[in-house]
Formats: C-alpha cells, sequence, structure tokens
C-alpha cells in the first residue's frame, strides 16, 4: 500500500510542481521554454529534456521547462513574454500572433508520413455511424477549445456536414486528444476528434475512423519577439541543423526533423478559426 | 551400535522432525500473515483508485487513470490490475508477464452515492510470498543446524563426562575382571550422585561381592584338585584296568593298567564307544549304562586285545551319576584272569590225566598179560601147518590187532609214566634231522614242504627214543592236518637255545585247530581223524614224555596263520 501512496504522491507532487514552475523565480539570464499540456508533465519533461538542454548548449544560456496549465494559459504567457521560446500547436500560435503579434516562427516539426499534420473522425467500434451527418442528435468530445485538431477542425468539419453544436444531443471539452480517444472507446460519447498520431496510439482499442484523414497545419517552435537576434538565431539554425537522433526520437520516433515554417501556412487555420469563431 | 552414536542418531532424528514440524507451522502461519497482507495491500490499492476511477470517469480522463494503473502495475508485487465498469467496459487495464506461483486476486468496487460504478481486480504474484517462504524455511534450517550443530557440541562435552567416560571405565574394570583382577573398583566422584555414579557403586559392591565368592571358589577348587589328584593317584595305581564312559557310552578316562592289558594308549580309546574297541561282548556283559539295575561284581568275560590276544577278564561296574541322580556315564574295572583261569584249565587237566593215568596203568597192567598170551598163541598156531589158509590169515589179522592192542598198552604206560625213561646225552637236532627225515617223504608225496632251521643247540640227557616219539606225532599231525585241509602247505622246524632250555617249534601253515576242542587236543583218546585211522593217544603221550623230561608243551593256532607247537625241554644235566 505504501508504493502506491507513493506513487501517487509522486504523481501529484509532479504534477502540481509543474503547473507551479511557471511561476518559480527565473535565475540571471535564464530564458523559458513553454510547452502546451499535451501529455503528463513528467512526459514532457522527458521528451523535450534532450532538446532544451541542446539549444541551452547552442545558445549559451540556461533554459527553464514551463508547462502551462492549458492553450489559453499558454497563449497568454508567450504573448505577454513571459514565456521565450515555446512549442505549440497551429491555434494557439495564430492566436498569440494574431492577438499579441510578438512571436516569430523558428521552425516546424516534420513527421513521418505527416501524420501529426493530419487528423481524423473517429467513433467506437461497432457504432453504426458511418459519416459525419450521422452525428446529428449524437454526442461529441473535443479536446480543449483551443486545439485545431480536437476543436476548431472537427467542430469545422461537422459545420460543413451540417451538424452544429445544438444539433448534437450533447458534447463537451476533455482538454486532451487521448482523452477524446479513450472517452470514445468507452462509448462516452459518440464521436470525438483527434489528431492521427494520436489516433495511431490508441488504433488497437476498440475505435473506428468515420472521417479523414484531413491535413492541418503543423506544430511549430516559435521565439518571443523581443528576444534578441542573437538568440533567435542561435535557436533557429540549431532546429533546423538538429539530425541527433536521441534528441528527436525522444521527441518522437517518428520526428524525422526540424524545417523552416512560414506564416503563410497557417491561411487556412486562420480561415478555419475565424470561421468558428464568428459562429 | 554405541550408546554415544545411538544418543546422537535419535538427537539428530529428533532434530530434524522438530525442524520439519516447526517449518511447517511457521511456513503456514507466515503464509497466512503475507496473503493477509497482500489482501489488505489490495483493498488499501483499490480504496485508493476507486477516488480516481470515479473522477476520471465524471471528467472522461481515462488517460490519467490508466496512467495510474500502469504506474501501479509497476509494482513487482502485482501482476496486473483492471477497472472493469458494471456494464462490463474495461476502463483501464494493465499486466506484467505472469510470474511464477499462484495469483491472488483482490476485487474491491468502486462506488458513488450507494450505487457500483464497477470494480477492481487487483492480481498480486505470490511469487514474492513463495519467495519469503522459501527464505524463511532455509533460515529455519541453518538456524536449527547451528544450533543443533552447537547443541551437538556441548552435549558431545556432558555426554562424554558423564555418560562415555563412565561406561568406559565400568568396561575397563570389567575387562580387568575377565582377567581376574578382583582388586579393580571403578572410581565414584564423591560430588555426583547419577545413574552412572549409581551404577560405578552398585558395580563396586557386586565386585566386593564377586571377589569373596571367588576366594571361596578358589579354595573349594584347592580342595577339589587335591581329591582329583588323590583319585588319580588310586586309579593310576590300580593294578586292575578302569576306564569311565561318558552318557553316550564314550570312553572319557582310561588308566594305565587298561592301556597294559588291552593294549591301547589312553589316545587311542578317548572319544571311542568300548565296544568299537574291545570287539566282545564285554560291553553288553559288564558295562554299567548296558546293564542298567543290574549288580556287576567281578563278571567274568572276554576282550580282544590290540594285538588280537583274546583275554578273560573279570568285570565289575558301577553307573555314575550327578547330584541330581541322573545317570552321566558308567565306570568299569576290569582284570586279566586269562593266566589265572589257564592255570585252573592245567590244574583241572593235570588232575584228570594223573587219574586217567592211574587208570590206564592199571588197566595195562591188567591187559598186558592176556595180550600177551594172544599174541604168543597165535603165533603158536600160525607155526602148525595143518591150519588152513582161511584160518591163517584171521590168526594173522589176531596176531596183528594184538600188537596193536600191545601198542596201545604201551602208549598208556608211557602216557602214565609207567615207562620208565632211558636218558643219555642227546642232540635235539640230530633228533630232529632223522625224524624230519623219516617224514619227508610222506611229506612231499602230499605236496608238503618240511623246512628244518636249527641253531646250534646243546646236548640234553633225554631219552632219545621218547623224544623222537614227540617230535615225530607233533610232525605227523602237523603233516596231516595239511593233507585232510587239501590245500597243501609247509612245515617249519626249528630249534633254538633259551637260556638253559632247548625249544623246538613245529610250525604249519594249515587250516588250525578249531576254538572248541583246542582245550582237548592233550586228552587221551580224543581225535578229530577217523575210526582207525588214529588212536587218540598221540598228543596225550607226548604231553607225558615232555612232563617226564620236566618241560613244557604249548601251542598256538589260528585257522587262518596255522598251528605252531612249542617244546622246551629242560638240560637234565643241571638236574642230576
Amino acid at each position: 500500500m505504501s508504493h502506491i501512496k507513493f506513487i501517487v504522491s509522486i504523481g501529484l507532487f509532479v504534477m502540481l510542481s509543474s503547473q507551479l514552475q511557471m511561476f518559480s523565480p527565473l535565475k540571471p539570464g535564464q530564458l523559458t521554454f513553454g510547452i502546451y499540456p499535451y501529455d503528463s508533465p513528467s512526459k514532457i519533461h522527458k521528451d523535450f529534456g534532450p532538446l532544451i538542454k541542446r539549444l541551452s548548449e547552442e545558445a549559451g544560456i540556461p533554459f527553464k521547462i514551463v508547462i502551462v496549465p492549458n492553450y489559453m494559459s499558454f497563449i497568454k504567457s508567450i504573448g505577454e513574454g513571459r514565456i521565450d521560446i515555446g512549442f505549440m500547436g497551429p491555434s494557439p500560435y495564430v492566436k498569440v500572433k494574431d492577438k499579441y503579434g510578438g512571436v516569430e516562427l523558428a521552425a516546424r516539426l516534420l513527421f513521418r508520413d505527416n501524420k501529426n499534420d493530419m487528423m481524423v473522425i473517429i467513433s467506437y467500434t461497432g457504432s453504426k455511424i458511418k459519416a459525419l451527418g450521422d452525428l446529428r442528435g449524437k454526442t461529441f468530445a473535443f479536446g480543449d477549445f483551443q486545439s485545431y485538431g480536437s476543436h476548431f477542425y472537427p467542430r469545422y468539419l461537422l459545420n460543413k456536414a451540417g451538424v452544429k453544436l445544438k444539433d448534437l444531443r450533447a458534447y463537451d471539452y476533455l482538454s486532451s486528444h487521448s482523452r477524446v480517444v479513450l472517452a470514445v472507446s468507452h462509448r462516452d460519447f459518440d464521436a470525438g476528434g483527434v489528431r492521427m498520431d494520436i489516433y495511431e496510439k490508441y488504433k488497437n482499442r476498440p475505435i473506428q475512423v468515420i472521417a479523414g484523414p484531413f491535413t492541418i497545419p503543423p506544430h511549430v517552435i516559435v521565439c518571443r519577439q523581443g528576444l534578441s537576434e542573437d538568440i533567435k538565431k542561435k535557436i533557429k539554425e540549431t532546429l533546423l541543423k538538429m539530425t541527433d537522433r536521441d534528441i528527436l526520437d525522444s521527441i518522437d520516433p517518428d520526428l524525422m526533423k526540424f524545417t523552416s515554417v512560414k506564416d503563410k501556412d497557417f491561411i487556412d487555420a486562420r480561415r478555419v478559426l475565424n470561421y468558428i469563431e464568428d459562429r | 551400535m554405541s550408546i554415544k552414536r545411538d544418543f546422537y542418531k535419535r538427537l539428530s532424528l529428533m532434530m530434524v522432525v522438530s525442524v520439519l514440524v516447526v517449518s511447517v507451522l511457521v511456513v503456514k502461519k507466515e503464509r497466512d500473515i503475507l496473503i493477509e497482507d497482500m489482501q489488505n495491500r489490495g483493498e488499501s490499492i483499490a480504496r485508493l483508485l476507486s477516488t480516481v476511477v470515479m473522477e476520471s470517469v465524471l471528467t472522461y480522463d481515462y488517460v490519467t487513470l490508466e496512467r495510474y494503473v500502469h504506474q501501479i502495475v509497476q509494482d513487482r508485487s502485482i501482476n496486473s490490475l483492471k477497472i472493469v465498469r458494471t456494464d462490463g467496459e474495461v476502463l483501464a487495464e494493465a499486466a506484467k508477464d505472469a510470474k511464477k506461483g499462484e495469483p491472488f486476486v483482490v476485487s474491491y468496487p468502486v462506488e458513488m452515492g450507494g450505487e457500483t460504478l464497477g470494480n477492481i481486480h487487483v492480481s498480486f504474484s505470490t511469487e514474492r510470498v513463495n519467495a519469503v517462504l522459501q527464505r524463511i524455511i532455509i533460515s529455519a534450517i541453518v538456524f536449527i543446524l547451528v544450533i543443533h550443530g552447537i547443541a551437538l557440541v556441548i552435549n558431545n562435552l556432558f555426554f562424554k563426562k558423564l555418560v562415555i567416560q563412565p561406561v568406559r571405565m565400568l568396561i575397563e574394570v570389567t575387562k580387568e575382571f575377565k582377567k581376574g583382577n578382583l582388586k579393580n573398583r571403578v572410581n565414584t566422584p564423591k560430588n555426583t550422585n547419577n545413574e552412572f555414579n549409581q551404577l560405578a557403586l552398585a558395580f563396586n559392591d557386586m565386585a566386593i561381592a564377586l571377589e569373596g565368592s571367588f576366594e571361596d571358589l578358589r579354595e573349594k577348587q584347592k580342595e577339589i584338585n587335591t581329591e582329583k589328584t588323590k583319585i588319580e593317584t588310586i586309579v593310576r595305581s590300580l593294578a586292575d584296568g578302569l576306564f569311565v564312559t561318558n552318557g553316550d557310552g564314550l570312553i572319557v578316562s582310561f588308566n594305565g593298567a587298561a592301556e597294559f592289558i588291552s593294549g591301547y594308549g589312553r589316545d587311542e580309546v578317548v572319544g571311542k564307544d568300548c565296544e568299537e574297541i574291545f570287539r566282545s561282548r564285554f560291553c553288553d556283559d559288564a558295562c554299567a549304562l548296558h546293564n542298567e539295575g543290574r549288580i556287576i561284581r567281578n563278571k567274568e568275560t572276554e576282550i580282544i586285545t590290540k594285538d588280537g590276544r583274546r583275554l578273560i577278564v573279570s568285570v565289575s561296574s558301577a553307573l555314575l551319576r550327578d547330584s541330581d541322580s541322573r545317570i552321566v556315564g558308567g565306570v568299569q574295572t576290569f582284570r586279566d584272569v586269562t593266566a589265572e583261569k589257564q592255570r585252573q584249565e592245567m590244574l583241572c587237566h593235570a588232575e584228570k590225566l594223573a587219574a586217567v593215568g592211574q587208570m590206564s596203568a592199571g588197566i595195562a597192567h591188567e591187559i598186558n598179560n592176556p595180550l600177551g598170551n594172544i599174541l604168543g598163541f597165535a603165533d603158536l598156531l600160525l607155526k602148525d601147518a595143518g591150519i588152513t589158509d582161511d584160518q591163517r590169515k584171521k590168526l594173522k589179522i589176531i596176531a596183528e590187532q594184538a600188537d596193536k592192542a600191545g601198542e596201545i598198552v604201551k602208549g598208556l604206560l608211557g602216557f602214565s609214566g609207567q615207562r620208565e625213561a632211558k636218558l643219555e646225552m642227546a642232540s635235539i637236532n640230530s633228533i630232529i634231522e632223522n625224524v624230519a627225515k623219516l617224514l619227508s617223504t610222506q611229506a612231499e608225496n602230499n605236496g608238503i614242504k618240511v623246512a628244518v632251521q636249527l641253531e646250534d643247540v646243546p646236548y640234553i640227557k633225554a631219552d632219545r627214543r621218547q623224544i623222537e616219539q614227540v617230535i615225530f606225532n607233533i610232525l605227523l599231525n602237523a603233516i596231516q592236518s595239511i593233507e585232510a585241509s587239501g590245500r597243501g602247505g609247509d612245515v617249519w622246524v626249528f630249534s633254538r637255545k633259551s637260556d638253559s632250555d632247548v625249544e623246538i617249534e613245529i610250525r604249519d601253515n594249515g587250516p588250525g585247530i578249531p576254538e572248541n576242542i583246542k582245550h582237548r587236543i592233550f586228552d587221551p583218546f580224543f581225535t578229530t581223524k577217523p575210526v582207525g585211522k588214529g588212536t587218540g593217544l598221540g598228543l596225550s603221550v607226548c604231553l607225558g614224555i615232555v612232563k617226564e623230561h620236566n618241560g613244557a608243551i604249548e601251542f598256538t593256532s589260528d585257522s587262518e596263520k596255522g598251528t605252531a607247537f612249542m617244546v622246551r625241554l629242560s638240560n637234565l644235566r643241571n638236574h642230576d
């Protein structure tokens, strides 16, 4: 019993402490690397630890990982300059760029088969739902409200299929892609929208794709506008030249490399966001 | 097996059994404790997890639920963990490779507001339980073996001092006792009163009593030996033969006189049956065991000596009994009375001969004159020419028969000593040669060889004609007995000098004299020859002549060896 208590306590402690990291004082000259909560804090630390270390070495400046509690907080923190460098999806990028204008794209993540740049609409195995239009009167699970792949774009697809929120019997925001997949697999919801790589991760569960895959904008690493050009340059060069498989595999074994990215790559995303938020 | 080994064997067996019993009990108890602990842990995990489950279900956060489940299953004692909703939907599940040992599953319900949402199933590996139990068993065995080893060493010291040493001391003293050293005693510590010390004290008391008894026994033994020596001396000095048999009739004692009489040494007879030794009716007639209930006193019977002589013995015997009057053997004494019996027979014979002689002399004198007349008148009538041939023939028969009767009368007179011997210095060898020559023709005609072996013997004073008659009669008998047997044979005539006497031995290898007539061969008119072939006076006349010459005549006869006559003649010159 003591083992379980210990494990649970450690887990809670790590989660709590990661949430509070952004409020811990920075050392002089230290930069912050913000990451949205796509997974558990410990997993995020483990995934990005080697990259942060390499960037810190190349830039000659100590880095500190900051895991923000949610997408909104992340957008606000990086927009207000409390985070110097950030790893984020298309929706937060568009939000920060359009609302605060203070971020600069450093590089995008390029995955094998572009599976991170696609999303699908899923239902549970054995469901009679065969198309998006069949979701009328059904329940639907979204991820975070600010998530492009599990909220804005699924919702955009539903709208295009003629199913509006009010047409759904119920819906909810479950804050992450993984939660959406598992909630659908346990039949808490009839369907949900998730990124392709998350679907791949749980594809042995009792779920099935009813729509997709659809291409979505990539995840990116951005720099705060006010960060020195020298640092931004070093960070960008380091990312683009990154070939160390240990570092890439640590983030995702399917991550092939970092490549350059332009704001125009997010034109569709911006259009979808505006489309949804206008309704 | 020594006491020590036996003791340690039993102690070890007891320890092994105790180890097994204690191990089984401890293992069972410990297993119960571990299982109970596992049950408690399972329930605690499930209780804690049920809160997470409720929150996850309410917030659809199965990711967190799965993460917890996977983290919990990292515990090495847990095989698997499964959270199942009431509708059977598995909300989270994690499992490791099944470990050794039968799994132990704890199930716990997830309840909210009195409603059961599902169940948590925690499967524990009993491998740890088994490993713990195994360690306990090994530890118990090692512990008990160490304790046992220490106990053995300590017990060995005490056992050696309290048991082994006293027992060995007892054994040593007992061995000394066996050697006859009855003065030895077992040392008894004064400040100890255990069983071995009591045993030693009792042993010493017994030793004192034994020593006293042995002293008495020695005294008794001395007395017995003295008496035994006396008896042995008496037995040894007895003129009579004595032998003792055991209950089975086997000879156990044989004195010197018995050896002398029988010719057997003591070693030859001890352990053998007296019948086997004496080869006669001795045992049936006189042995105590063979005549139980009869009083045997001076009973005459026979034995056959080692060299084959048949002796007449006078036996007395008695049964030997032990203190309980049970018969344990017999004792026989015997005396050789052969010579005495022979003397008695000879005396009887002599008296008989004397009577016969006197009668014969009287008869001879009375018959001699009528015979002279018959012969004279028969001769006169034969000279008469007027008689017929038939009458002449009959007269000749009368004359011949009268001559023959005259010879018989002469013989009678000779036997009775009525005829006076004409003594002169005579050569025995010359007489023997003459007689042998006289009979050689008859012998050769019957295939009988007469061998004469003469020593240089002195002249003796004797009636030459009478000695010739003696030698002639005996030699003729030898030849005739061989003739009668029809088997052929040889005759030897020896002359020897013996002290002042001259011995003449006439030996043949004929059929011998039958046993039943041996005592009658010197009787007058006793003959085995057909009627008309012998007068029965030959040997009786010889006996008379030899006696006349102060000599002696003896014979031995055996059906296989033949017959030998020994004539001893004294040199009469010494008696002049």
